[in-house]
């Protein structure tokens, strides 16, 4: 009995982690914010735009293994980099260059729609915009 | 129905319950080629003249299975004379279904110090050259500096722990073959009157009593012995960071002479300013057949790099040194210092232009320029 307990116990965790990064409002914030620090501490701040947002998943995951990210940090790199996949946001974050993407890089038109997208989706990551490379 | 097939019962209804959430597109295998290459032209003069252009390409593969795998390898090609030379820089597994720990086994990059694992990529690295306490890596030893990049093979724990008040702690411990001495490779004698680097060309290290040691080449492994590693990183945000670093390990066939390194790696950035310094120490036991008695050769050395982005580009200044390597109060190697000026053009921010010039201690200056790319 303690053994289905304790599994069911970890199950129902498990289930509240995937639905709470799953909604997690606060994930394209968290993804900007790492981008900024961790990231773009070892090398400039690579335009959004130069990948798809399929080959964005395989080199978020490289990266977590080369920069030891958290699985929650790398989510949230994911979605940011996903959600700016423009080519506004690429031109923009490629001239900055090892700078804080969304507090100091991105146009003002673009963080409003970012921030309206976290409001209005409450951060379910994925912005989809015709322009992009999906 | 007993208490174990209910819970192997449970246990599958949550799996499948969770799968739907998860079958997104993200969880597909995806194959993806990245990495960088590099055409560098070197002058310098005096007893070593050199006027040369070289290439390197060093491609990146990713194979990645769900959000939770990832295999991941680095090859490496280059020029040597008449031939091309080819390097397996990593080849790893990586799993990742842990949200602060990752298992990694295969042949990684050691995370000593900080240069080796995240700096040295010629699209990253602010410099054409490796910092003084490198050297120049040829088949896994350090020509002139104290160690190569390191590289080995075997598996790898890393743990992260960031905090609300916007410090982490960053831990990886590793176990791999270790270094051993390299085999002769029938080098022409001839050959070696001209050495591709002119430090080379220091009598000092190649009569260095305690042979070179060289790591990632140790397959199969010549002793029992296995070299036990890790480090310690202590983070401020992205503004500042300490690491602390270190191994143990043999090297000889019979397991009996110890190797062992340790590092302290400092980085802070403020105001545009990028400030990264490294220090290195090595400890190595060696059989000193005049005396017939065990020695060991203590060698260490440092760099500072300062770098200040400036719209498009970005001064760079470096300062290395290696001290006198010693055993017994007796010295075996000889010291050098290193001064580096640096000027980068960052034509897009992956692809950097150099230009540098190097001033060397009782030897030759070296002039740079690198047009580097990352992709």
């Amino acid at each position: 009995m303690r053994v289905l307990i304790f599994i069911l116990t970890m199950g129902m965790v498990g289930v509240t982690q995937a639905a709470a990064q799953a909604t997690d409002p606060t994930l394209l914030p968290e993804g900007a914010q790492v981008y900024g620090d961790f990231c773009a501490s070892c090398h400039n701040a690579r335009a959004s735009s130069e990948r798809t947002d399929l080959e964005w998943v395989a080199i978020v995951l490289h990266m977590r293994a080369r920069a030891n990210f958290t699985k929650r940090e790398a989510a949230a790199v994911l979605a940011f980099l996903q959600a700016t996949n423009l080519p506004e946001a690429g031109v923009a974050m490629g001239a900055a260059g090892g700078v804080n993407p969304v507090n100091v890089v991105l146009p003002d038109s673009l963080r409003d729609q970012l921030i309206a997208v976290t409001d209005r989706e409450e951060g379910t990551a994925v912005a989809r915009r015709p322009g992009g490379r999906r | 129905m007993n208490i174990s097939r209910r819970a192997v019962l449970c246990f599958s209804l949550m799996i499948l319950g969770l799968a739907p959430a998860r079958a997104t597109a993200q969880n597909r295998s995806i194959f993806l080629v990245g990495g960088y290459g590099t055409t560098t032209f070197q002058a310098n003069a005096d007893d070593f003249y050199r006027n040369d252009f070289s290439a390197t390409v060093a491609p990146v593969f990713l194979f990645t299975m769900g959000q939770d795998v990832v295999f991941e390898s680095e090859l490496e090609f280059g020029l040597d004379g008449a031939t091309t030379t080819t390097g397996l820089e990593y080849a790893q597994i990586d799993y990742l279904g842990f949200d602060r720990v990752q298992l990694i086994a295969g042949k990684f990059l050691l995370p000593f110090g900080v240069f080796g694992e995240r700096l040295h990529p010629s699209w990253i690295n602010k410099l054409p050259t490796g910092p003084v306490t490198y050297g120049h890596a040829h088949g896994g030893v350090a020509e002139s500096g104290l160690l190569p990049v390191l590289s080995d093979v075997g598996a790898m724990v890393r743990w992260v722990q960031p905090t609300a008040s916007g410090f982490r702690l960053d831990f990886s411990g590793y176990v791999t073959q270790g270094p051993k001495v390299p085999e002769p490779d029938g080098h022409d004698e001839e050959e070696e009157e001209a050495p591709a680097d002119p430090l080379l060309a220091r009598s000092e290290l190649a009569e260095s009593p305690a042979p070179s040691v060289a790591f990632g080449t140790s397959y199969p492994d010549n002793n029992k012995n296995k070299m036990v590693g890790g480090r310690l990183g202590l983070l401020a945000g992205g503004s500042a960071g300490a690491y602390v670093s270190g191994f143990t390990s043999t090297y000889d066939d019979d397991g009996e002479l110890n190797y062992a390194g340790g590092s302290l790696s400092l980085e802070w950035r403020f105001d545009g300013y990028e400030l990264r310094g490294e220090g290195v120490l090595t400890r190595q036991e060696f059989h000193d057949d005049e005396e017939d008695v065990v020695k060991t050769l203590a060698r260490s050395g440092y760099y500072l790099q300062l770098a200040k982005r400036i719209n498009d580009f970005e001064p760079v200044v470096r300062w290395g040194t290696l001290a006198d390597g010693t055993a017994a109060s007796e010295t075996l190697t000889e010291g050098h210092n290193e001064m580096a000026f640096g000027l980068i053009y960052w034509v897009r921010p992956t692809v950097p232009f150099k230009i540098s010039y190097e001033i060397h201690q009782d030897l030759d200056d070296r002039m740079f320029v690198q047009w580097a790319y990352g992709f």
